[in-house]
């Protein structure tokens, strides 16, 4: 990546302790103090590696068009990556040397209503004229505030407005050349647009929270709501917006906007992404070295491929080292090296790669694990090509899998792999919640330890309970009283043994049910309906029970359709009966349509003594069903509006009859 | 006779294994079927249900898949690097790289039974 321009140093913020002096991930410093000694923690710049996978947003998009997601994971990777189209905009800035500011906004429909403006507390302008600014000391106890938030809480959490007016800058709208104020706010972030936004208070919610405190001009400029009570979002016409008037459709009105911009050269077309360009980079030890030597005179240079992988050196003393360093750069033997082009002294990077580099391209290996030469060969790449199902938690279907979509198309530009998109189809499961429905926690002592279950009831009672207790996509709590109802149905096929008979097809009185149930099974295991696979199961079971025996097809076909869930009672079963090979090493069973249809009768539907209608019903259907199934029929129903009716009859495989007044 | 689930259940575990069944063979004339899930963080807590929930449905269509003459690859693994095991390491004070043995270890007894 570093070879394609695709890695690159940037400065970024990251949270440090300064008591500690190490640097924190988000999750070690929330609410801003050091999950290590308490103390706040301060935002401080650092220069750290990046992977520009900005440049491949459109790609990782246009390719959710071409697999098999579940429909929420998709949703939520187009959110994470944020497109959005809208113009750029150039104010300018009273009180500085000809200076403009450029905005980012996606509605400049509304740029008539623009009121102030607001810049990142961080933006370079300031710093440039803060000579000008006369509230200077102001701004900077504003900004050492701000520098203890993460970005999290400044855009997220904030609650309450906060910001400061610069006195001495103020932006000239270059629609209406209206004077407008510039404050600073942290609910702005440098790393989005420009680090500076155009507020249109009436249309806003921020903007008018703001608006209300430091007590701002609301003007409106779209009609249907009320801007004395709050912003108001929706569409409607546009009003106080010269040219623009009287247009009621924003798409026309943004076009209209957007030419005149461009036209007067004072803004252009623009799209912009909320994801981020990757920050690849911790200063700890436990991961994959970054294999960059810098050199005094060559710069930075990679490792050369014959050195590759460049492996983590062993190291005794493993914490956090100080000032935000890694610990790695405390060993000279790995630090120091000699550069590969020019043999001069040099050193090596000492940051290590995020947790989500070997997240990114694992499964790729486990095509190919012992091969020596490559991560994996090309014969084997393209053989076993794509994963073709891959399953997991809904925490990771943005960072995980956006990161190693961008890494395999990497991958795939550069002919390392045969295709483009890793994943065929993602689906995710629900959580398992404690007995108690709240989620497992150690604090909460609502933990159920799996080898607990398995040493009371064995492996193949965990496995169907787990799958049997809800939607494979839900959150399900335990429940102990189903874990034995699991039980005992393994216990049933176990005693399927004592009522077994000869016989190589299904009996006539099952048929029809096996027939049905492998049908169900199939088709609700691809499904992922585990839960009615198995109740499917367990109501052959019964049938089986009631009917007092089982003949060796039906057993058989039982076995097989009961091993993907309960693998080893099967097994056992099956050796036991010698139907022939191992289970796990049989084959499918397969259903025969035309033996999964319902007997059927047709009868006829009369109201008040004469036959309106005829329905098809399955023949055993017992009589409230049969009467609904009447009233759903459209000249039954349209007979029956609007009366009362009196009595509803039915008569077995003949007739219902509704009398009605 | 009850069902002695304890012995039935280890002894077809030391069969499957013997026999390779679950092996999935490069090359082979049959249909592939990659399925995978996200592995376990080797963190010290060892399983978790939610393991068996999220691994045993997909262990369910690749048996099925298998059956139905697919040539399955349904791996399993670690994720040995990141902040999980180095918290881990530094709150115990024991080397991640010994952390991430010994976990390792106890997951893949507790994944085979």
């Amino acid at each position: 990546m570093f070879e394609h321009g695709l890695a690159f140093r940037d400065k970024t913020l990251v949270n440090y302790c300064p008591s500690c002096k190490v640097v924190l991930s988000n999750e070690d410093s929330q609410g801003g103090k050091c999950d290590i000694c308490h103390s706040d923690i301060v935002q401080k710049s650092k220069d750290v590696w990046y992977l520009r996978i900005t440049e491949y947003a459109d790609r990782l998009l246009e390719g959710l068009d071409r697999v098999d997601y579940l429909p929420n994971v998709k949703l939520q990777q187009r959110n994470w990556i944020g497109k959005s189209t809208g113009a750029f905009v150039d104010f300018e800035v009273k009180g500085s040397d000809g200076e403009k500011l450029k905005i980012y906004t996606t509605r400049p429909d509304t740029l008539f209503g623009v009121t102030f403006m607001v810049m990142a507390p961080e933006h370079p302008m300031i710093d440039k004229y803060a000579d000008r600014i006369s509230n200077m000391n102001e701004v900077r106890a504003y900004r050492s505030e701000c520098a203890k938030k993460t970005e999290f809480e400044r855009t997220q959490l904030v609650k309450d407005k906060t910001g400061v007016r610069l006195s001495g800058l103020s932006g000239i709208n270059p629609v209406n050349g209206k004077e407008i104020p510039i404050y600073i706010s942290d609910y702005v972030m440098m790393g989005y647009g420009t680090g500076a936004i155009m507020a249109v208070p009436a249309h806003d919610e921020r903007d008018y929270d703001f608006a209300k405190k430091f007590g701002i001009d609301i003007i409106e400029v779209i009609k249907g709501g009320d801007i004395s009570k709050a912003a108001y979002t929706g569409e409607g016409e546009l009003v106080n917006s010269d040219f623009l008037n009287g247009i009621d459709n924003k798409k026309e009105a943004i076009e209209k906007i957007t030419d005149f911009l461009a036209q007067k050269g004072i803004g252009e077309k623009g799209v912009q992404f909320k994801m981020k360009d990757w920050a690849f980079n911790r200063q700890r030890y436990w991961g994959e070295p970054i294999p960059i030597i810098y050199c005094p005179h060559c710069g930075m240079v990679p490792v050369p491929y014959d050195e590759l992988p460049l492996k983590l050196p062993e190291v005794a003393d493993f914490r956090p080292g100080q000032d935000g360093e890694s610990p790695l750069a405390k060993i000279e033997s790995f630090v120091n090296c000699k550069c590969p082009k020019c043999g001069a002294d040099a050193k090596r990077e000492t940051d290590t790669m995020p947790q989500w580099a070997g997240s990114s391209w694992y499964f790729l290996r486990y095509m190919d694990p012992h091969n020596n030469e490559a991560f994996a060969s090309p014969e084997k790449l393209k053989y076993w090509g794509e994963v073709d199902w891959y399953n997991g938690g809904m925490e990771h279907v943005t960072r995980h899998m956006i990161y190693s979509r961008f890494w395999h198309k990497f991958l795939y530009d550069i002919g390392a792999v045969p295709l483009d998109e890793p994943y065929a189809k993602r689906t995710a499961q629900g959580l398992i919640l404690g007995p108690d429905g709240e989620k497992m926690s150690k604090s909460k002592g609502n933990v159920v330890d799996p080898n607990d279950v398995v040493d009371e009831y064995g492996a193949d009672v965990l496995r169907t309970y787990v799958l049997f207790m809800g939607d494979y996509e839900k959150a399900a709590p335990w429940s102990e009283s189903s874990v034995k109802g699991c039980k005992r149905f393994i216990d049933r096929v176990w005693g399927l043994r004592n009522i077994l008979t000869d016989g190589d097809e299904y009996s006539a009185e099952l048929e029809s049910a096996v027939h049905k149930t492998i049908k169900k099974v199939s088709s609700d295991i691809e499904a992922m309906k585990f839960n009615t696979a198995i109740a499917a199961l367990m109501t052959l079971i019964n049938k089986i029970y009631e009917k007092g025996s089982v003949n060796r097809a039906e057993l058989k076909a039982f076995l097989t359709l009961l091993n993907p869930f309960a693998p080893h009672v099967t097994e056992e079963l099956w050796s036991l009966e010698d139907f022939g090979g191992m289970l796990a090493d049989g084959k499918w069973v397969d259903h025969d349509e035309s033996k999964c249809v319902d007997d059927t009768v047709e009868i006829a539907v009369q109201i008040n003594g004469k036959v309106r209608a005829k329905i098809n019903v399955p023949a055993d259907i017992e009589a409230p069903d049969a009467i609904a199934l009447a009233k759903e029929n459209e000249t039954v129903a349209a007979a029956v509006a609007g009366k009362s009716v009196v009595k509803e009859i039915y008569v077995k495989g003949r007739l219902v009859n509704i009398v009605v007044k | 006779m009850g069902y002695d689930f304890k012995s039935v259940e280890k002894k077809w575990q030391d069969k499957w294994e013997e026999k390779g069944v679950f092996k999935a063979v490069d090359f082979s004339p049959k249909p592939k079927f990659y399925t995978l899930v996200e592995f376990p963080y080797p963190s010290g807590a060892g399983m978790h249900v939610g393991h068996i929930k999220a691994y045993s449905g997909l262990e369910v269509v690749s048996r099925k898949k298998r059956m139905q003459g697919y040539n399955v690859l349904f791996p399993i693994g670690f994720d040995a690097y990141g902040l999980p095991t180095e918290n881990y390491a530094i709150k115990t004070g024991i080397h991640p790289r010994k952390v991430t043995d010994m976990n390792i270890e106890k997951f893949t007894s507790q994944l085979k039974g």
